[in-house]
């Protein structure tokens, strides 16, 4: 849908909600046993190379890019899990979708990062220490399916304000790591430092000093710029800003005056919400007026297939939709429906007006019909309508007839006897080391 | 193809494709193998096609085993080796367009 940023939705606080290692964390929440045992999910499409590592695989030497057989031989029970990138864009868009009941200034950044806009919100909720509480209760109710009712103790709440606040959620574990600054990268610096669970709140009057304390490589740098810096012997945020502004222009061109700005706290930029989408219209001029039932519905389903194919709908599913004609004799029509579970088929959104008209005809022959697709829910339980993209959209269509594939041969055969073969050493000499079989569950 | 383990199936469980089946050989007195009996099927060699050692892992799991491929009277071809670790012959290899034998897995 159309993003174009109003004054009202840009920010100059921000709270940045971090999951680390998401798609993990993400498969963690799916399969409570995977939790604390050696993980690893498969590059997507690649079924030779890990994308991401568990901490307690990491313990083994197990890393991110390592080939399969590597994996293996450092760590014999590592636990392999087949990458599901639908599943990871609909938990995110979840989150996101909840969060913006904390604030409409969302801003996602990457799978498993966020920057909320809260400036305002200290009016609406309380303290920062509260808006802090409110996401977590709402990061809570997604991600554990219903909302925390521990409570800090009050002595821990009630501690006089400091300038760097750093406090500890329940004990429940949490993947999140939350942080508040002025400005996304301040408040992404602060997530970063915060340990899992917990969250830092960065006051203004100390922010540029908790910057220059931080280490380069909380800076958006690209692995040669940060070898270039370490080879300098700049560390730490203190020792870039000590340089003259103009050197490291010379030295990295824009991206450098970009780091430069950023290490000094002089760029704080704000976070930029996403409007709400605008509704999607269609209509039709009928030259010669419609009476009959059935014209009129089919006229319907074609308008409201039209406008769920518009591009500004993917990612949404539709929640409200109107129908309006005009009528010979200058007369109108409208029905409006609700769709009690948003889709993005033109069956679902179609039945219920069909109700309608038959309990509220025209009075008269229709001229010209018009349909509105006029609210929005996102994501949607057709997956290829989460996609973001043409690429994502056939990916999820795909995974979509595999797991209806492995569904029907689970429930004919009792076992999923889909397979995939990865590569475990595929150089050996010895043939039944080189592949084996894991399980395939899209 | 893979045959069906039929154990219990545990999510992510690695499976190791072409694990190789005992067989028994029948060899002349040089040692060349003359025929093959696998699942109770008699199966004659009429030609040996290649032969090559693979001796490896000594570090761990110790591999010594001397590798024939052969082809049968029916025209398929089989990779076995004799295992001189756990001594035995194996099966390692059916070229699936001839055989009538089942692939080990």
């Amino acid at each position: 849908m159309n993003s174009v940023p109003t004054a009202s939705l840009v920010s100059n606080n921000s709270v940045c909600v971090w999951i680390p290692t998401f798609p993990l964390r993400a498969e963690e929440r799916r399969r409570p046993e995977l939790v604390g045992k050696p993980t690893a999910l498969l590059e997507l499409g690649k079924t030779k190379q890990l994308s991401h590592v568990s901490s307690y695989a990491k313990r083994f030497g197990v890393k991110a890019g390592m080939s399969v057989g590597q994996a293996i031989g450092l760590c014999p029970p590592l636990i392999l899990v087949e990458s599901d990138p639908v599943y990871y864009d609909e938990t995110f868009n979840r989150l996101i979708h909840r969060l913006t009941r904390v604030t409409p200034v969302i801003e996602p950044d990457e799978l498993g990062r966020v920057y909320m806009g809260v400036d305002g919100t200290e009016r609406l909720i309380g303290s920062p220490k509260d808006v802090i509480r409110r996401i977590d209760k709402n990061l809570l109710s997604v991600w554990f399916g219903k909302p925390n009712t521990k409570r800090s103790s009050k002595r821990r709440w009630n501690k006089p304000d400091i300038a760097l606040q750093q406090q500890q959620f329940t004990e429940r574990h949490r993947p999140w790591r939350l942080g508040w600054a002025d400005g996304k990268f301040a408040s992404w610096v602060a997530a970063s430092k915060s340990p899992a669970g917990q969250f830092l709140i960065v006051d203004k009057t100390i922010q540029q000093e908790f910057l220059l304390k931080q280490r380069i490589r909380v800076l958006p740098l690209n692995a040669d710029t940060h070898q270039r810096l370490w080879q300098l012997g700049l560390k730490t945020l203190r020792d870039v800003t000590s340089l003259p502004r103009q050197s490291f222009q010379i030295q990295f061109g824009k991206e450098g005056v970009k780091l430069w700005d950023l290490a000094s706290g002089t760029h704080r930029e704000p976070v930029i919400g996403k409007e709400n989408p605008e509704p999607i219209v269609e209509s039709i001029h009928l030259a010669t007026p419609l009476s009959d039932r059935s014209l009129i519905a089919n006229a319907i389903e074609r308008l409201i297939e039209r406008a769920l194919r518009n591009p500004r709908r993917a990612g949404w599913r539709v929640r409200t939709l109107q129908v309006r004609a005009e009528l010979e004799y200058g007369a109108s029509w409208s029905l409006n429906a609700n769709v009690k579970d948003p889709s993005a088929t033109t069956a679902h959104l179609l039945a219920p007006l069909m109700v309608k008209l038959d309990r509220t005809p025209p009075a008269g022959g229709l001229t010209e019909i018009t349909v509105a697709l006029t609210a929005f829910t996102p994501g949607t339980k057709e997956l290829q309508l989460f996609a973001r993209d043409s690429v994502s959209s056939a990916r999820a269509g795909r995974r979509r007839a595999l797991r209806w594939a492995v569904r029907e041969i689970r429930t004919r055969l009792s076992k999923p006897m889909i397979h995939h073969i990865i590569e475990i050493h595929p150089w050996s000499r010895i043939p039944e080391r080189r592949y084996a079989l894991i399980d395939f569950d899209p | 193809m893979v045959t069906n383990p039929r154990t219990a199936l545990r999510p992510h469980r690695l499976r190791p494709l072409n694990l190789p089946q005992k067989i028994e050989v029948r060899t002349d007195t040089s040692g060349k193998p003359t025929s093959i009996v696998h699942r109770g099927q008699v199966r004659m060699i009429a030609l040996v096609r290649d032969e090559w050692r693979v001796n490896d892992e000594w570090w761990r799991d110790p591999v010594a085993r001397r590798y024939v491929e052969i082809i049968s009277t029916d025209g398929a071809r089989i990779v076995i080796y004799e295992d001189f670790i756990h001594h035995g012959w194996f099966l390692q290899y059916t070229d699936t367009s001839h055989n009538t034998l089942t692939n080990p897995s």
